[in-house]
């Protein structure tokens, strides 16, 4: 009897850790509240002092108590108010245009500007081509000679 | 490469054209339901097919077609909510059940187990179903809560009620929508 007493004791020691770790919180509320939307009032969690805000913090703290991983939390919230309810839409379905048209638009910035960028460089190119004969004449020491040449003689 | 500029550019308008027109076309083509309802245009119901609360079933408002219809949109953690689910109840055994009259709860944005206790709370013995998302709320242009349509027996809105009902009001509605044949 006594051993039997004695073992559950020891029993009772080696299960009670490993129940409070299961119940510590995984994440800090600070972090998720961040990552949810309102519902109602189309503001992020932590912006939104709502009645439906409110009870989400509510639900999201007393499952984070319970030991809850933020993931956990997240599939337990999209599936009673949709994935609207993240802040940051998943990438698949019409989601995937949330993250697409930011991509579309930086990556369509970025070609304008790389096609300005060459259109400028080839125009420039252009306008030293045009230049370069003149500096050619300017630099021929030969021609230089005729004109002083042609001066001399106009002189006499 | 200039070809190829243009059209990345207009593939990025494209883009945030259809972005855009899409969530105006979702915003004032809903909400334009409960104005239609407000200025007696007699708008049709948008409809609907969702589980129950319970989770035991669906309901489909063409399921009563041919009956007037009480539709009551609702959350548990609206304060509205509370002090109008007792009348509501109320007018379901006097005005509701007895008459034909169909009156259906249905609740949105709103944790499930949270509008489970809430029902249980306050003994709502009619149909209720669960808008899983709030596809349905957005559909209707529903934007506070509570909200109450009241439909004849084509599906048509006579009534509107944004915030709680009186029962004089729902009363008045009911007979109005009766009458419309």
């Amino acid at each position: 009897m006594t051993r039997a007493l004695l073992l559950l004791a020891l029993l009772a020691l080696l299960i009670a850790p490993a129940g409070a770790a299961a119940a510590e919180p995984r994440f800090e509320m600070a972090d998720i509240e961040s990552e949810l939307m309102c519902p109602t009032c189309q503001s992020r969690l932590d912006m939104s002092s709502s009645p439906a805000a409110e009870r989400i913090r509510a639900f999201v703290e007393e499952k984070r108590q319970a030991g809850w991983t933020e993931q956990e939390v997240k599939d337990a919230l999209v599936a009673d108010f949709g994935p609207a309810v993240l802040a940051a839409p998943p990438a698949e379905g019409m989601g995937l245009v949330a993250w697409l048209v930011p991509m579309l638009a930086v990556g369509g910035g970025a070609l304008v500007v790389a096609g300005l960028v060459v259109l400028w460089r080839r125009r420039r190119a252009d306008d030293e081509a045009d230049d370069a004969p003149v500096e050619a004449v300017a630099a021929d020491g030969a021609m230089d000679a005729r004109i002083d040449a042609a001066l001399r003689a106009l002189d006499d | 490469m200039k070809r190829v500029v243009l059209i990345g550019l207009a593939v990025v308008l494209v883009a945030l054209g259809l972005v855009l027109g899409r969530a105006v076309v979702n915003s004032s083509g809903a909400r334009a339901f409960p104005a239609q309802a407000a200025a007696g245009e007699l708008p049709m119901a948008p409809g609907f097919d969702l589980e129950t609360l319970d989770g035991d079933g669906r309901i489909a408002l063409s399921e009563y077609a041919g009956r007037v219809v009480v539709v009551n949109f609702w959350a548990s953690w609206c304060d509205p909510c509370k002090d109008e689910a007792p009348l509501l109840e109320e007018l379901w055994r006097t005005e509701g059940e007895p008459n034909d009259v169909a009156f259906i709860g249905v609740d949105t944005q709103d944790l499930r187990s949270d509008a489970r206790a809430f029902a249980s709370t306050y003994r709502l013995t009619y149909p209720l179903v669960y808008d899983q998302g709030g596809g349905v709320a957005r559909d209707w242009g529903v934007s506070a809560f509570p909200e109450t349509f009241v439909l004849d027996r084509s599906g048509r809105a006579v009534a509107w009620f944004p915030g709680e009902i009186t029962a004089d009001g729902l009363r008045d509605a009911i007979a109005e929508a009766e009458a419309r044949g």
